[in-house]
């Protein structure tokens, strides 16, 4: 592909996230692109779901005598709580495009819309930025998300030019893509992180909303072909997936495609404040934060069964 | 085995230091025996009354050797207590000092005896302090403009000049007796015929008195722990107490012979400067260097093994901790968490043009891991040779320590290049003093930090036409109201003239302060360990060294770029703000326009975002306060330089300062050193690099000074030292001169959580971003610190 194609590729992202560490070596760029096939039950990124722009709202910051967002937004549109401030209703859509204007206009950024497009080119040169910090420590540029792979043209393209340039990139997947969107995307990354939530389908539909058919599909596809540059995350979410036979039946999964090693990310709940602002109902309020016993009995199981978990905080 | 092998012990030590550094004490004794001296040695001449003053004090004041200590040498008479310098101000201990045990930072413990002697004592001083003479020297412009926190002189005001890199070689390598004998064969050839002969003799003289006086001082510890071996019952404390007869029977007064001597000499030489002057930022500088050839023969006749030379220096760095100074209520607001800064410099490049890292410079590291208290600081000078087994060992320092900080060789050397020294200088003799300061070791008598000036008051009085709008005085010319300005380079001009009136009448203050030292506080004894004096025969007050140097600090600079990167982008470019109205509403501190406030606030482009318009316009102003500076020279034709570093004085100046155009609130700190403000996402870690690195330092000859607040978990294990390591060393590579880290971990999260008024500018990475600790939920909070906590396992 030469460039005047990538010009007019554009994509959807919510973030850009610079001095990433643990997104793979090294000091990282990471980019978060906008949309996702699953709906994982403890998601810290509600906003990177839908692939259109919305708009997030953060009360606190509201000030009752600022009408802002009303001049633009006209009357009807927002409303008023008894302190004055301001109230999205419930069954206003929050990519209503009236209300991104409104957002915009909110000096205290109370309102913010989350997400906005990029080209290649731009998404480019702001990756590009961070070059000497890349150089100095072997690091790169991370694409994650949401899922970049909802975005392969996009993906790859950006990944392509990324390589032109001669910075390293890591694609953060969940794997579930068609078999061969997955490889042509992928293929033009120089690390995965394949992030793999459940061995078992029907809790893998329980706690993401989709079946891990073609992730598994994915998975043994890069295991096969490319295990040096294949990373496994596994969130570990006590109660869902971190059961002992869950666990065993995903350490057996890994074992049998011949990955001795995955990484850990404990269960948190950073994320939860970005879903009241959303709108959005969090129903993992219950679920303890992981102590050490606990992730040490996960590192136990997984070791016994031949698989080396690298707990990351 | 020493005391302090034994880890128990060493923690009981270090605890004992750590509760009395939060209430050390003040102590009358100095006091009382300088009070005396000066009575006897009224009507003579100034120096030879210093010198006097220092054999008195050193033959009086009480001295101890502690159960952990390999060094002998005490500041005040017992750990952790300042003494009072009354030449220097009595007026404003004798009104403070009920309040120092409670006022809100720098607390010192008065005892009611101590309360009584200085009652007594103090009152004589009436009329005969340092800072009664320099105030009266000082010209009605600069004595306004002082009160109205324009510029800030206290330190030099009520006492000696500190902040210099002493000559330790030349004592480790003659001895105060080779100065001596110089001073003697001195005296012998000068013609007493002539004036200039009658003012050398007075010179020598002091320098007699004090070197035996120094002599007389190591004897007397001699002695004591000649008298404590004769009691101590334990064989191993026995042998060390004679050791240290034995070592102080000869120095500092002979050469040092070996690696004991030499770290004892050093430390006799350092403390010194402190029981004289009462500066602070005396720099013991390149240690390593400087004791190395000691520690290599010591080490080669097997007169010391490495654990016995980890054990010296670790007594010395406790050592460092005894050393503090009073500083005045008003003072204490600027210099917060008694800054006495001692530091040792580590790295740089030797005089053959290598890596100046030895085995020395690694013992060090060890001994700070040990000690780990305030003082002394550790300088980590990075060099494009340094050794990587060293650079690594130093990092990993950073996150239990928040030690070394780190500074770019290169860029120190460009600074000296700057100042027009030689590159042979530049290239192997960097070092800084104090912070970051300009100073060259063992040459350069400064004035590194002469004064503190606001910065942002220049910025409010350019938006009042030269009135300041806290007290509605004139302040400043008249260089327009809001409605004259047509364009943005109308204003910033404005700003410039401001800054040039203002800079102009600090420099009356400095000058007032610097007479004041020459006739009234002149330092006999730092000009022996200053280059010049010893061969012109005269004292460094008077001009006696070779090379002089004044440094002013520019505080609130990020503040200011911020200002007027707001009055640019809202008044002159989208025009969606009137000016007239803008500075109306700042002089209401945004009170019916908290919309506005927020506007500013969130939508100013910051100096810390990469936009080459920012970068440029921060540049600008950057070089012209560095201009501004160069223009002028001190009494002794030295360089005036220009730095970008606060300590706290942002705190103490921002309360000074009225609202911002950058939507900073009235009264509330200005941004700090060179660091962009706080508490905003003005970039992130990588950015704020980045931008840093695009200041043009070297111009800034006294320095610039980024500090950056990260998160523990960032720097846990090799990962995060290596980590750190690439941000810092391609920060250096970039341009950049300094970066220090304040590491937080859990603790200060939960005290942060509890009291979020300490922390207003407390930046802390959650997930994917990094935010201010007091934007966030008390459940993220939580989340944060048990996340945190994990880090145990």
């Amino acid at each position: 592909m030469d460039n005047t194609v990538h010009n007019e590729i554009r994509g959807t992202v919510f973030n850009c996230e610079t001095f990433s560490l643990h997104n793979g070596p090294g000091i990282r760029t990471t980019l978060f692109l906008k949309g996702c096939p699953l709906r994982c039950l403890w998601c810290a990124n509600p906003e990177s779901w839908s692939m259109e722009a919305e708009v997030s709202y953060n009360r606190e910051l509201c000030i009752p005598e600022c009408h802002e967002c009303e001049k633009v937004a006209g009357s009807g549109l927002l409303e008023r709580d008894r302190e004055g401030k301001i109230v999205i209703p419930p069954a206003a859509p929050r990519s209503d495009p009236a209300l991104s204007a409104a957002a915009r206009a909110c000096p205290a950024r109370a309102l913010s819309v989350e997400g906005y497009t990029i080209s290649v080119d731009e998404a480019a040169k702001l990756l590009c930025r961070d070059r000497p910090f890349f150089e100095e420590s072997g690091g790169g540029v991370t694409l994650s998300g949401g899922e970049p792979l909802l975005q392969p043209e996009f993906s790859a393209a950006l990944l392509g030019r990324l390589k032109t340039e001669g910075i390293h990139t890591a694609l953060d997947t969940c794997g579930d893509a068609a078999p061969e969107v997955y490889r042509e995307v992928s293929s033009l990354a120089d690390l995965i992180l394949f992030d793999f939530k459940a061995a078992d389908c029907g809790l893998h539909r329980e706690c993401t909303g989709q079946s891990n058919e073609r992730i598994l599909v994915n998975l043994e596809q890069t295991a096969a072909e490319r295990p040096e540059q294949l990373r496994v995350r596994i969130p570990f979410i006590p109660g869902l997936n971190g059961t002992e036979g869950e666990l065993s039946a995903m350490a057996r999964v890994l074992k049998g495609l011949g990955i001795s090693r995955a990484e850990l990310l404990p269960y948190h709940r950073l994320g939860i404040h970005k879903y009241r602002q959303q709108g959005r109902e969090y129903t993992l309020g219950s679920v303890e934060i992981p102590g050490s016993e606990i992730l040490k009995t996960a590192v136990r199981i997984c070791r016994d069964l031949g698989v080396e978990l690298h707990i990351q905080h | 085995m020493s005391y302090l092998d034994n880890p128990i012990r060493l923690q009981e030590v270090r605890s004992f230091y750590l509760e009395r550094l939060l209430k050390p004490k003040l102590t009358s004794e100095r006091a009382d025996i300088v009070t005396r001296s000066y009575a006897r040695t009224e009507g003579s001449h100034p120096i030879t009354r210093r010198a006097q003053a220092l054999k008195d004090i050193l033959a009086e004041m009480s001295i101890y050797i502690k159960p952990w200590e390999l060094l002998a040498g005490n500041l005040g008479p017992e750990p952790v207590s300042a003494p009072v310098f009354p030449e220097g101000g009595a007026d404003f201990i004798l009104e403070e000092m009920d309040s120092y045990g409670t006022r809100p930072g720098d607390k010192f413990e008065v005892s009611e005896e101590t309360k009584t002697e200085l009652r007594r004592i103090l009152p004589l001083w009436k009329g005969k302090t340092l800072k009664e003479y320099g105030l009266s020297l000082m010209p009605e412009g600069p004595v306004r403009m002082r009160e109205a926190g324009v510029f800030s002189a206290e330190n030099m005001l009520t006492c000696g000049t500190g902040h210099f890199l002493p000559d330790y070689t030349k004592v480790l390598e003659q001895g105060f007796r080779g100065i001596s004998e110089q001073a003697k064969a001195a005296l012998m050839t000068l013609d007493l015929s002539r004036e200039e002969g009658y003012e050398k003799r007075i010179f020598y003289e002091a320098v007699l008195t004090i070197c035996a006086a120094v002599r007389d001082f190591s004897l007397r510890y001699a002695e004591l722990a000649d008298s404590m071996a004769a009691e101590e019952k334990e064989e191993e404390r026995r042998r060390e107490l004679k050791k240290i007869a034995e070592v102080c029977r000869r120095v500092p007064w002979e050469p040092a012979a070996g690696f004991a001597e030499a770290v004892q000499s050093l430390w006799f030489t350092h403390l010194v400067c402190y029981i004289d002057s009462n500066g602070y930022g005396v720099t013991l500088g390149r240690s390593a260097s400087c004791l190395y050839p000691w520690y290599r023969s010591s080490i080669a006749s097997g007169e010391i093994d490495r654990e016995g030379a980890l054990a010296l220096l670790v007594s010395l760095f406790f050592k460092t901790n005894d050393i503090l100074k009073l500083y005045n209520n008003n003072a204490a607001q600027n210099y917060g968490g008694f800054p006495v800064g001692q530091p040792v410099q580590l790295g740089g490049i030797n005089a053959a043009g290598e890596d100046d890292t030895n085995e020395l410079s690694f013992l060090f590291l060890e001994a700070e891991k040990k000690v780990k208290l305030y003082q002394p600081d550790i300088g980590f000078l990075w060099t494009e040779k340094i050794d990587p087994g060293f650079f690594r060992a130093a990092t990993e320092l950073v996150a239990t320590n928040s030690k070394p900080k780190f500074f770019n060789y290169h860029v120190g050397s460009a600074m000296y290049r700057q100042a027009g020294l030689s590159e042979e200088t530049a290239q192997k003799d960097w070092a800084f003093i104090g912070c970051v300061e300009y100073g060259v070791p063992g040459k350069t008598w400064t004035w590194a930090d002469a004064a503190m000036f606001n910065l942002a008051k220049c910025l409010e009085l350019a938006l009042n036409d030269g009135i300041d709008p806290v007290s509605g005085s004139r302040l400043g010319p008249q260089t327009g109201s809001p409605e004259d300005f047509k364009d943005f380079s109308q204003f910033l001009s404005a700003l410039q003239r401001q800054i040039a009136y203002m800079f102009d009448l600090t420099v009356q203050g400095i000058t007032a302060l610097q007479v004041a030292h020459k006739h009234c506080w002149p330092e006999p004894y730092e000009s022996l360990l200053v280059d010049g004096c010893m061969q012109s025969g005269r004292e460094v007050n008077q001009g006696g060294a070779t090379s002089y140097h004044t440094g002013v600090q520019f505080v609130g600079f990020a503040t200011v770029v911020d200002s007027l990167l707001a009055i640019k982008h809202f008044v002159f470019e989208n025009r969606s703000i009137n000016f007239r109205d803008l500075v109306d509403n700042l002089g209401e501190n945004f009170r019916n326009n908290e919309v506005l406030r927020v506007r500013l606030l969130r939508e100013t482009p910051r100096f810390g975002m990469d936009r080459d318009d920012i970068n440029s316009l921060a540049g600008e102003v950057f070089t012209y306060c560095c201009d501004t500076a160069g223009r002028y020279r001190d009494i002794w034709g030295g360089l005036y330089t220009a730095s970008l570093y606060s300590l706290t004085a942002h705190v103490g100046f921002g309360a000074r300062v009225g609202a911002t155009p950058d939507g900073r609130m009235a009264f509330s700190p200005l941004s700090d050193a060179s660091s962009p403000s706080q508490g905003l996402q003005n970039g992130s870690v990588t950015e704020i690099f980045t931008t840093q690195s695009k200041l043009p330092h070297h111009k800034a000859i006294n320095g610039t000074l980024l500090n950056m607040k990260l998160n523990k978990k960032l720097l846990s294990g090799p990962e995060g030292t290596a980590r750190l390591q690439n941000l810092i060393s391609t920060y250096f590579k970039m341009g950049g001169f300094h970066v220090q880290f304040n590491v937080v971990d859990v603790e200060v999260l939960k005290d942060a959580q509890a009291n979020p008024d300490k922390y207003p500018d407390f930046l802390i990475r959650v997930a994917a971003y990094v935010t201010n600790w007091n934007q966030l939920s008390r459940d993220v909070q939580n989340e944060i610190i048990s996340r945190a906590e994990m880090e145990s396992f």
